[in-house]
């Protein structure tokens, strides 16, 4: 099966257990590992996007430009997942900090419990 | 919808004085209008009979069940399963919306 | 040289440099009443079109780097924002501890919105779109409470969920047009693709996670409910401008396709429902902050509905409600700090501050009639601007709704007004507020803030000239049968 093909369902599929995880599991941390995974599912299609089976997209200087597009793959799609998982790394940083001082306090992992109304 | 129901409701959290009790009755009539016109506008644009209807038979239903303003009070809470379910409604509604879409080559 | 790079380097800078001065208060303390100044001056020493970072661009025909783009609109909303910034700053100073990781935060918060609404590229947008996220999340935790954390670790799981969404949209067009740039993609989309209006779609969902519209509003709201009043002023700035800078990037480029009609419906709707959910919950709300966000959420939607209309005149008008909602909703916030300063937010136990501070109950009531639209002051001349926009496309019920959402506003703040100021109290509680001082730097912002109401309402063509050059060039006349 083409590659490009199998790559898009796994991210689909990631996707789609991401969605579940954060809607339906009540644990927080397992919600945070939910995110995770969403995060990554959208990090595959962007990398799946920009892979045509070209060359590691480093134009050196002899190389004209329209060769260079022509042969590698789409260095765009592969700066922008560099930055997501950087900035998704910070984000989920704070988020596990912040639920071990609420687990402190309640001694609860569930969502229903600590993030209920106030 | 009389106004002793209000201040019952509202003297649970000892806030039944006149001005806040006023206040609550203007939100449950915003709530209303926002009903008719939604429907006004809907019918309207898409020309459709049926959506109208739709529009006022939830109309009436929340007239059926007033004072509806407590309910929505409950529904805007900030607890997290609320904000998730609420949000997982506004994603299958977004996902609705490409569906209905009709392109002209599909 | 083209110096408009600086609005986003220098404040980043000065946060790194803030960042490292932890416990050195007078520097702290000299050196952000130097930034403040300096920020207002920043939007000024930029040239407008476009510009391409580090010297990069157009090669050979391809698009490639981070792009800005700046015209006089841009200008307008970028003065605002440093002007409420530096208001903002100067009155952080004012507290017992001179805190500067406030300091940093605000900064950064400030550089992202700029590079948001600068932003010609989603790329960067996206980038800047999550910095602003976690700095709102910062901002709101400096108050420390367990509150703040909660509702902080909620906005963090939306606001998860929302930014993958988004980047998936924006993966979405890339695939399908192969550019990020906005000027470039914009002549890609114009085929009809499904793709693209999927695209489009998630987009919907991060505007909607970034400016607080429906189902987002209850997230919001607590996060300005529970950090300090002048960081709400901040941040309730931000999420405006955010809403402005997503709304001029949506319109750019997709307003007038044939299959952007369905998603104006949702952007349409989702306005209305944020203004009249907003004021709906404020009407209910017996906490002053609590009933202040909600109303930061309700003239969101104004804003939303005029730019989602799509005309020239609906651009404009929304992003001078924009201007407008800022500068009054910040000298609210502003003064829910000083009356905090007094005695708490709890509307039941307030009352009687009206011979203690009439100043500051006079610029505050200024406010309150600007935001309900009550003539001499400035939310007036755009409400009017907006309700105009809607009945020019044709559809008189927006129009009306606007109507009765600005009578609930109006209910609502004079039902604070009467609990604060007015309500009759005990003797002892009189000698409580009067051995407790007020803010002096927070009353000298917000009667900045209240001129500047007062000077907008009678002149708004100083605001209104700039904004309708690009307004024409966006927006697309039409109307309803």
């Amino acid at each position: 099966m083409d590659f490009q093909i199998v790559s898009f369902i796994a991210s689909g599929i990631l996707v789609i257990i991401g969605l579940y995880g954060v809607f339906f599991v009540d644990n927080i941390l397992k919600k945070i590992i939910a995110l995770d995974i969403l995060g990554n599912g959208v990090n595959l299609v962007l990398i799946t996007i920009g892979y045509n089976g070209g060359t590691i997209p480093i134009k050196l200087p002899n190389v004209p430009v329209d060769v260079f597009a022509k042969k590698s793959a789409y260095p765009l799609t592969q700066a922008l997942v560099l930055t997501n998982i950087v900035i998704e790394a910070s984000m989920l940083a704070v988020m596990l900090g912040v639920s071990i001082i609420l687990y402190k306090k309640y001694k609860t992992l569930k969502s229903s419990v600590i993030l209920k109304e106030d | 919808m009389d106004y002793d129901k209000f201040q019952k409701e509202l003297n649970k959290d000892s806030h039944g004085d006149g001005i806040t009790v006023g206040a609550v009755f203007a939100g449950e009539y915003t709530l209303y209008l926002l009903f008719i016109f939604g429907s006004i506008i809907i019918g309207r644009i898409y020309g459709k009979t049926l959506m109208t209807l739709f529009g006022l038979a939830t109309l009436a239903f929340s007239l059926s069940v007033s004072p509806l303003i407590f309910k929505f009070k409950k529904e805007n809470s900030n607890a997290i399963n609320y904000q998730l379910f609420w949000l997982s409604i506004f994603l299958g509604a977004i996902a609705f919306c490409i569906y209905m879409t009709n392109f002209e080559f599909m | 040289m083209n110096y408009l790079p600086m609005i986003i380097i220098f404040p980043l800078i000065m946060a790194i440099i803030m960042n490292l001065l932890h416990g050195k208060e007078n520097i702290v303390k000299y050196l952000t009443f130097l930034i403040a100044i300096i920020l207002i001056i920043l939007p000024f020493i930029g040239q407008y079109g476009y510009y391409y970072f580090g010297g990069f661009g157009v090669i050979d025909g391809w698009v490639s780097g981070i792009a800005y783009y700046y015209n006089p609109l841009k200008q307008v909303v970028l003065v605002v924002l440093a002007i409420i910034a530096s208001l903002v700053l100067i009155t952080g100073m004012g507290e017992k501890l001179k805190n500067n990781m406030f300091v940093t935060l605000s900064l950064m918060g400030f550089a992202s919105v700029a590079a948001m609404v600068l932003a010609d590229d989603l790329f960067n947008f996206y980038v800047f779109f999550e910095i602003i996220s976690i700095v709102q999340v910062g901002l709101l935790f400096l108050s420390g409470t367990e509150e703040a954390y909660k509702s902080g670790l909620r906005y963090m799981i939306m606001g998860n969920i929302a930014a993958s969404l988004m980047l998936l949209g924006i993966a979405f067009l890339l695939a399908s047009t192969g550019t990020l740039n906005i000027t470039d993609m914009k002549n890609y989309i114009l085929s009809d693709n499904p793709m693209i209006f999927g695209g489009l779609l998630l987009l919907v969902v991060g505007l909607a996670y970034g400016s607080g519209l429906p189902p987002f509003h209850n997230v919001k709201v607590d996060l300005y409910a529970r950090s300090k009043g002048f960081i709400s002023a901040i941040l309730q700035t931000y999420s405006k401008f955010i809403l402005v800078g997503f709304m001029l990037i949506i319109l750019k480029l997709f307003n007038g396709l044939s299959y952007f009609s369905g998603t104006h419906a949702v952007l349409l709707a989702l306005g209305v429902l944020a203004m009249v959910f907003g004021v709906v919950m404020a009407l209910l709300q017996s906490d002053y902050k609590k009933l202040l966000s909600y109303h930061a959420i309700s003239q969101a939607g104004y804003v939303a509905t005029g730019l989602a209309l799509g005309t020239p005149l609906g651009i404009v008008a929304g992003i001078f409600h924009a201007i407008n909602h800022v500068i009054y909703k910040s000298a609210l916030f502003l003064g829910a700090y000083i009356v905090s300063h007094k005695k708490g937010s709890d509307l039941h136990k307030l009352g009687g501050l009206l011979p203690i501070m009439p100043s500051v109950a006079f610029m505050v009531l200024c406010a309150k009639l600007a935001i309900s639209g009550v003539p001499p002051f400035n939310g007036f001349q755009s409400k009017w601007m907006l309700a105009q926009a809607a009945m020019q496309v044709n559809m008189p019920e927006i129009a009306i709704i606007m109507i009765i959402v600005s009578i609930g506003t109006f209910v609502s703040m004079m039902k604070a007004f009467y609990l604060i100021y007015l309500k009759p109290v005990d003797e002892e509680t009189i000698k409580e507020y009067q051995s407790r001082g007020v803010p002096k730097l927070a009353v000298f912002s917000l009667f900045i803030l209240t001129s500047l109401c007062i000077i907008l309402g009678i002149y708004p063509e100083i605001v209104t000239k700039y904004l309708f050059s690009y307004a024409n060039e966006l927006g697309v006349s039409y109307c309803l049968k």
